[in-house]
């Protein structure tokens, strides 16, 4: 009881402190810089037990007869065949992933001082952690298994698991005359 | 408060008002209005960058290429499990992968580009080209006498019959390679001393932009014992590579220029998950320049209607005809053939500048180099000597994959 009181106490002096919510001006807005940058974990998983789709060709991973990954299917031309990403499956997780603003201006063996530019930073994660990540590359008739006269041929199917070393930071910066 | 949060409404309500009689119609861009586009282009660069995956049961790694099937033979049927034990970017000096350090890739002032090109001004009229770059090399602004082939002179210009080529005075004739004084040579990465402008690792500059690369992996057929192969490359160069992609019609075309440049390309044989390596193939001062399609005659890549892959350098006859009208056959006296094929002796001037175009361009011919080519054994080390095969023009070219098990 003492505690609900308290802070029902407490929203009463809270709300008599009439803070202002006040619009910042473009010029203040300027000067504001942000500092941190941003930190990213990811953990993503692809049709670990299958995907949404159930038909004669897709279905749960359990079931041996069917596929169960997803699939993207690209064309460079008209009416002509497709290039297939089929049954992709699997976990990929990483922390430490970082995005920043720098600036560049010493280092790179003696090409930073000239450059004296911002760089949009993408630090890598060192770690990729890849828990049965799975892919085949094909080329299919059609975009769809469920499509008319649909033939397909694998290439190659890739399996991975473990971590991957990624180590370093992506410098990306507008080039070129504006 | 209240009376402010309304009038701030009440002006975005007027604002779209005002914004909706005008009806601006959103209209799609023709092929020539978008070649007009000139975008800035995006540059990457690595910046202490190191990439390695492994397969390694003990360690829970698993990296395998599958579902490849034997199509010969006794294993016929069989399945082929491509264990890849190591693949790695790395600075140079890595040893064949054993000590991976930091590499950047790219340079700030020339990183890998990707940009929108307007296409009149590389061959490829009213349309706009998507370009994908690694770093550029530079234009030559002089030559130079160099020794590749490691025999402790000046490579000379060879005759028809394999011999020196000499001159009237019966001296040997020297080769002249391209330099820029910018540059930098793409083996050795000696200053001015080639067109290249990536630099290698020094002791003022440890990271360097010179990676080595390099897969390590052993093949196993069905119950086979695995064979394994190491193919490793030290500081690889790879400037001047480029794809380039546009419309044609009612499908994607392009041309992709390789280059790829290695003072050493190693391929060896090892015993599978051990140490012992038996003969190895060395390729020192290795150089491949490859350009695939351009903008006389783009590549395509395609799939048919039976799911097989095609890919396809249009034949340059064919693109003659497309652009001119002028058939296979009508080509002789098109281009002024009795006339000794000279340009006043040809019919259709445009076409004849066409063709001179496609045949006087540099960057349509490729290059194959390799300085020295060494086989190590336990009976030692073999000199097989350099071998070169330049201005490779490719005029027509089509692949079509078939699946063999079907």
């Amino acid at each position: 009881m003492k505690c609900i009181l308290s802070g029902i106490l407490g929203l009463i002096l809270a709300g008599s402190a009439y803070a202002e919510l006040r619009p910042v001006e473009e010029a203040e807005l300027s000067e504001v810089s942000g500092q941190g940058g941003i930190y990213l974990s990811g953990d993503i998983t692809i049709n670990e037990d299958g995907g949404p789709l159930e038909n004669a060709y897709f279905g749960k991973c359990s079931d041996g007869g069917k596929q169960c990954g997803a699939r993207i299917a690209y064309q460079t031309g008209e009416n002509g065949g497709w290039f297939v990403l089929d049954d992709i499956r699997g976990r990929f997780s990483f922390q430490g992933l970082t995005l920043r603003v720098r600036h560049v201006d010493d280092g790179f063996g003696g090409d930073g001082a000239a450059f004296d530019k911002d760089v949009l930073e993408v630090g890598l994660p060192d770690q990729v952690r890849f828990d049965n990540v799975h892919y085949t590359y094909a080329t299919s008739s059609t975009a769809r298994p469920t499509g008319p006269g649909f033939q397909q041929t694998d290439i190659y199917s890739v399996l991975m698991h473990g971590n991957v070393t990624m180590q370093g930071n992506l410098l990306i910066f507008p080039t070129g005359n504006p | 408060m209240v009376k402010a949060a309304l009038l701030k409404v009440s002006v975005i309500l007027f604002a779209l008002g005002g914004v909706l009689p005008v009806r601006a119609e959103l209209k799609a861009l023709d092929d020539e209005g978008l070649s007009a586009v000139e975008g800035k282009g995006l540059g990457l660069v690595f910046e202490d960058f190191v990439f390695e995956h492994t397969d390694d049961s003990s360690r829970g790694q698993i990296f395998r290429i599958e579902g490849i099937k034997s199509a010969y033979g006794a294993s016929k049927g069989q399945d082929v499990v491509v264990a890849v034990n190591q693949l790695y970017i790395a600075r140079s000096g890595s040893d064949y992968g054993g000590t991976l350090n930091p590499v950047n890739l790219g340079r700030l002032k020339n990183p890998f580009n990707i940009d929108v090109l307007d296409g009149d001004s590389i061959g490829v009229e009213d349309k706009a080209v998507l370009e994908i770059r690694a770093p550029q090399q530079h234009a030559p602004d002089g030559t130079r006498h160099k020794d590749m082939d490691f025999d402790g002179a000046p490579d000379p210009v060879y005759a028809e019959d394999g011999s020196p080529l000499r001159d009237v005075n019966g001296n040997i004739v020297l080769r002249d390679y391209n330099v820029a004084s910018a540059g930098f040579d793409c083996f050795t990465g000696a200053a001015g001393g080639g067109l290249c402008d990536s630099r290698t690792a020094s002791a003022a500059y440890e990271n360097g932009e010179r990676p080595d690369l390099g897969m390590k992996f052993s093949v196993k057929v069905g119950s086979h014992d695995a064979d394994s192969l190491n193919i490793h490359a030290k500081a690889a160069v790879i400037d001047g590579t480029r794809l380039r992609v546009w419309g044609e019609g009612n499908k994607m075309v392009g041309e992709f220029h390789l280059n790829f440049y290695t003072p050493e390309l190693m391929i060896s044989t090892c015993e599978d998950g051990g140490a012992s390596c038996g003969k190895a193939l060395k390729f020192r001062n290795f150089l491949l320049e490859l350009p695939l399609g351009n903008a006389h005659q783009p590549m395509a890549m395609n799939v048919n209607g039976s799911g097989n892959f095609v890919y396809e350098i249009k034949s340059i006859a064919q693109a003659a005809q497309d652009k001119f009208g002028v058939t296979p056959t009508q080509l002789p006296s098109a281009l002024g053939w009795s006339g000794g094929g000279t340009r006043s002796a040809a019919q259709n001037k445009a076409l004849w500048d066409w063709f001179n175009d496609y045949y006087q361009d540099p960057a349509n011919r490729g290059n194959l180099y390799i300085g020295k080519l060494e086989v190590h054994d336990t009976g030692g080390v073999h000199d097989f000597g350099s071998s070169r095969i330049e201005n490779l023009l490719i005029q027509y070219m089509k692949i079509t994959s078939h699946d063999l098990m079907k």
